[in-house]
């Protein structure tokens, strides 16, 4: 055996163990909540990775991404809700909605180059969210509530896509999904393809002076990374069974996927689910066990309390967010010391 | 062989009332958003529920059911513990905080949430697993349409809000000869701003309107010219209007500027009412009507309004109002029904919830009373009507809430 | 006659677009950054000025000087501390970082002064008139027009001061001026300075009729973006006419369709005029 194949065959035992890990999760931990956390996690896991296919991979920074995840929600919610249909049944036409919407929007604003490109990406998200909040059809900025269905036996349930609530279907639907997407990061990454996309984020005028097609091969790595997003919106839609503007089709939720690649580290395998499975648990996890006790221990004014219950108070939202601030400085701070995300403080070359 | 039998019965006793003496707290599950865009709402809501419960557990001298016993008495006395978690507006959030407060802290009932999309998919959960979840805040209509089991509106829904508006406007129209043919409704762009244009489509026109106009803003706008513009082309005769604090005097303003002025503004909620709205109009926030759920007024009218609207204050910096009142009377709501529910069973609950009667004049809210219909929506909900007039606002319907009259229609802004 | 109206009305609001425009403009300009907590120094302004007045009764647009050099301090504070170091950074760190401040600065103002707005009732300024068939509101126009002046006064800044042709030599190729003795990193301390100073202005202006909570500034500060990205990024005269012509734009397209649209018409006037003119209509590089 040669070297290269022992190494590859380590280099596969790591994520093989993390992925079985994955699934023992479930079983191990019955409760809602906990798998709840993961089920999340999985999900921007997966969104951020797809979003460093053509971020951190062909090097185009979107802050337009919600819009396939609403695309997702919205084409399961609208069918599911009128012509209880799921997404077992809609989503090739989701895909194709999604494959138009990155062409349409990929042909004009990737013959921009840097802040450019990322502003048009955010223009483009804030004039998506004025269309879709105020379309009837979608039910405008109430949207679309996907009604319960009490699955007659199990061929009905996965019909509906509705297992009386149980999580574990979605579970192991959202692991899936990650380890595709995963799967296909590291593919194209290693394939010509990823080559291509090397060229066009270091050096896209020389290689575009050598004949390559930049732009078509932005667009497949933007229809890629589209696909994925958007599957994750139809998931999304099944799983919490409300869909409106805010929640789906917002700058905020672009900037949630992005940034949890940006963390995690740019352009590895490993960053956006490292950043996904560090921040998403964290915020639950605070929200959950803090905002709730302090609320109740506080008495509402900031009556007669010191330092420490003034922080508190305000730690809980009541003055607003510490943990945001706090956020908003681990942000700097990576950005100033090390913009190659967290996962850049363990490789010294990428 | 009796006498072991009786000591049997009689250790079985007594270990079911020890079992039960350590049930002795009910847990209730709230969730309201404590960050986000509605964080301070959510925060003094909040305020009002706790202050509910607090006087359902503690001892206080006011003339509220509940108010001079400790807990439930007829669950022994039990006291009713609070768990709590902020949404932050986020609808999955919603699901996930209502499946773990059921599943690992075993509340007995929820309450929640005021953003109608969290209370949507919150209560779905509930209604999964068969545990009450009691609205005080949601308005949408559609969360009591969808004829849950589990679901209980104590609020008026915007469908009521309308109803209310219409029908208050059509007295008017009567009583002082002014016809009233088209309408105009200015909203923010949101779950909230929206269900009230979509309850004034539904109902324009049974109340003889002949045309409508809407316009909606961002609910983060830079500013409202283009808006304000469009609704002065349009002209309607009357003006409804759901906005909040900040877009309220932007918009104000701009119809003065604009010389824009419809014979009436109704606006849902109270942020035309609001002492900074009032010290920033001037005499220009006269005749402004705002249709609310608490008002002063209600003071005279209900017993218990004043004494609570002053622990309120003392906890949130100032007296209780629209949204912290609601939640309060849907906090009673449910003591109400954990004092009738025969066990903490949540099918007793539920059916005990279903059985509600209470009279209005038991509340601190203008509502006649709190009885459920088939689809758990209180059917004697209502609001009252407000109207500034000298810079103070003042109950002006309905007429056994009233203090003052309308003055309608409100003359032109150089005529002030 | 409405439609003059609807001009007026616009060209009023394009003119603080424009004022907040051209800071953006400068930063870029100057140092290649894209500075998205631009609209959290004007919120900051606004906080400023609302104290200013709540505490010792000051009429806000006497504040304005007072904003300004607050926030040009503060803007010199940011570039010492964060900006300084970001010089060669790669632009996803340049725009993580300045981004990161957006998020800091709101949570900053959430956490001291929580999310309720706060307003100034009146001050010297309020009040309204008829000129012709034009109605015009008096904070509004009194703030259309400070920022004019205060635009005319940064474009005679930039152009007819030796310290403004540093500015614009640094703009242009930082190692020349180096070589021709300019301090580049006192030029690009200075633009980050005057961005936030006039920035500040314009919250100082802002704050007589708008209400101030935590996120008033990143509202604003989007369709300025846009007026930069219309006008070009590094052109300051770029970003004043795209400013105008987003207000415009803005108001008009939401009268004639619906206001629910307004801002649409901006978002898709910048697709148009990208397409066609990749670097704005009067941009660099």
């Amino acid at each position: 055996m040669t070297s290269a194949t022992v190494s590859t065959r380590a280099a596969l035992v790591v994520p093989a163990l993390l992925v079985v890990a994955l699934a023992l999760y479930p079983l191990a931990f019955t409760l809602p909540f906990p798998r709840h956390i993961v089920i999340m996690a999985l999900l921007f896991a997966t969104m951020g990775t797809a979003w460093n296919i053509l971020g951190g991979l062909a090097g185009q920074v979107s802050f337009g991404h919600a819009l396939y995840f609403g695309i997702g929600a919205y084409t399961t919610a609208y069918f599911y809700k009128h012509y209880a249909l799921s997404s077992l049944v809609t989503w090739p036409l989701a895909l194709a909605i999604s494959a138009a919407a990155a062409a349409i929007i990929g042909l004009p604003t990737f013959r921009l180059r840097g802040h450019y490109f990322v502003l048009a990406s955010v223009f483009i998200m804030q004039a998506v969210y004025i269309v879709v909040s105020n379309w009837s059809t979608l039910g405008a900025a109430i949207g679309l509530e996907l009604p319960v269905h009490k699955a007659a036996d199990w061929v009905d349930a996965v019909w509906h896509l509705q297992f009386h609530g149980s999580k574990l279907p979605f579970y192991y639907a959202a692991l899936a999904l990650f380890v595709a997407a995963l799967v296909v990061f590291q593919w194209i990454r290693r394939s010509r393809l990823g080559l291509l996309l090397n060229a066009v984020r270091e050096e896209e005028d020389a290689a575009r002076s050598l004949g390559v097609d930049t732009m078509r091969y932005k667009l497949v790595a933007l229809v890629i990374s589209a696909a994925f997003t958007t599957l994750c919106g139809m998931f999304y839609a099944q799983y919490v069974l409300y869909v409106e503007p805010v929640s789906t089709t917002s700058l905020i939720v672009s900037v949630e996927i992005a940034f949890v690649a940006i963390f995690g580290g740019i352009g590895t395998l490993w960053g956006p689910a490292l950043g996904a499975f560090v921040i998403i648990p964290l915020t639950e996890l605070l929200r959950a066990y803090l905002s709730g006790r302090i609320a109740l221990g506080m008495a509402g004014s900031l009556v007669d309390g010191g330092v420490l219950d003034y922080l508190k108070y305000y730690a809980a939202g009541g003055g607003g967010q510490l943990d945001i601030l706090i956020y908003g400085l681990i942000i700097i701070l990576i950005a100033r010391f090390q913009p190659r995300g967290v996962l850049g403080f363990f490789r010294r070359l990428d | 062989m009796t006498r072991i039998v009786k000591l049997a019965a009689a250790a079985l006793a007594l270990a079911a009332s020890a079992a039960l003496a350590q049930t002795n707290e009910i847990r209730i599950g709230v969730m309201m958003p404590l960050s986000g865009p509605a964080a301070k709402s959510g925060q003094e809501t909040l305020e009002g529920v706790k202050l509910a419960y607090d006087i359902v557990n503690g001892s206080f001298d006011i003339p509220l059911p509940f108010a001079k016993t400790q807990g439930i008495p007829s669950k022994g006395g039990a006291k009713i513990r609070l768990i709590i978690e902020d949404h932050g507006g986020r609808p999955e959030r919603g699901s996930a905080i209502a499946e773990r407060m059921i599943t690992q802290d075993k509340v007995h009932i929820l309450q929640g949430a005021f953003h109608s999309a969290v209370a949507a998919p919150a209560s779905q959960v509930a209604e999964k697993y068969g545990i009450p979840f009691l609205t005080g805040t949601s308005e949408s209509p559609a969360l009591t349409e969808r004829g849950f089991k589990t679901f209980f509106s104590v609020t008026p829904t915007a469908n009521d809000i309308a109803r209310d508006f219409f029908t208050f406007l059509a007295e008017l129209s009567k009583e002082k000869g002014v016809p009233l043919k088209s309408l105009g409704v200015i909203h923010v762009n949101d779950n909230w701003g929206s269900s009230l244009a979509q309850a004034s489509e539904q109902l324009y026109k049974k109340y003889g309107f002949e045309k409508l106009s809407t316009i909606s803003y961002a609910a983060q706008v830079a500013d409202l010219r283009s808006e304000v513009l469009r609704l002065k082309a349009d002209n309607p005769d009357v003006l409804l209007q759901a906005s909040f604090d900040a877009d309220a005097i932007l918009a104000m303003r701009s119809y003065q500027a604009l010389a824009f002025t419809p014979k009436a503004i109704l606006a849902m909620g109270a942020s035309f009412a609001t002492p900074d709205f009032i010290k920033a109009m001037g005499k220009n926030a006269d005749y402004a009507f705002s249709h609310t759920k608490f008002d002063a007024a209600l003071i005279q009218k209900r017993k218990a309004a004043a004494q609570v609207s002053k622990l309120f204050e003392e906890r949130a910096g100032r007296p209780i109002w629209d949204a912290p009142a609601r939640a309060f009377t849907a906090a009673l709501v449910i003591a109400d029904a954990l004092q009738r529910a025969k066990t903490l069973a949540p099918e007793d609950i539920v059916q005990a919830l279903r059985e509600t009667n209470i009279a209005g004049a038991d509340t601190i809210s203008p509502y006649k009373g709190v009885r459920f219909n088939e689809k758990g929506q209180n059917v004697l909900a209502n609001g009252l009507i407000t109207q500034i007039q000298g810079g103070q606002h003042y109950a002006v319907w309905p007429q056994d809430i009233a203090v003052k009259e309308a003055l309608f229609p409100a003359p032109a802004w150089d005529k002030r | 006659m409405i439609y003059a109206q609807v001009l007026v009305d616009g060209l009023v609001v394009g003119l603080i677009f424009a004022l907040v425009a051209m800071g953006l403009s400068l930063i870029y300009g100057v140092m290649n950054i894209v500075n998205f907590a631009h609209g959290e120094f004007m919120m900051l302004a606004m906080y400023l000025c609302y104290f200013l007045w709540a505490g010792f009764g000051l009429d806000p647009l006497g504040s304005a000087p007072v904003a300004a050099a607050a926030m040009f301090a503060l803007g010199v504070v940011v570039y010492r501390l964060v900006a300084r170091h970001l010089l060669e950074s790669s632009m996803i760190a340049q725009m993580f970082a300045t981004f990161g401040m957006l998020i800091f600065f709101q949570a900053f103002a959430n956490f001291l002064w929580k999310a309720d707005a706060r307003t100034i009732p009146d001050n010297w300024s309020t009040g309204h008139f008829a000129i012709g068939g034009l109605f015009f509101n008096g904070p509004e126009l009194v703030a259309g027009l400070g920022a004019l002046a205060t635009a005319g006064a940064l474009f005679w800044f930039i152009n007819r001061t030796e310290t403004g042709l540093a500015l614009q030599a640094v703009a242009e190729d930082p190692q020349v001026a180096r070589l021709l003795g300019v301090n580049t990193d006192r030029m690009y301390a200075l633009a980050w300075g005057l961005s936030a100073a006039t920035v500040g202005v314009a919250g100082a202006l802002l704050s007589t009729y708008l209400a101030i909570y935590p996120l008033v500034g990143a509202n604003w500060a989007l369709p300025a973006f846009v007026a930069v990205a219309i006008g070009g990024f590094g052109s300051i005269t770029g970003a004043f006419w795209g400013g105008l012509v987003i207000g415009v734009v803005q108001t008009a397209g939401g009268f004639l369709t619906s206001p629910s649209y307004k801002l649409l018409f901006v978002y898709v006037l910048y697709l148009v005029v990208v397409f066609v003119r990749p670097h704005g209509l009067l941009g660099k590089r």
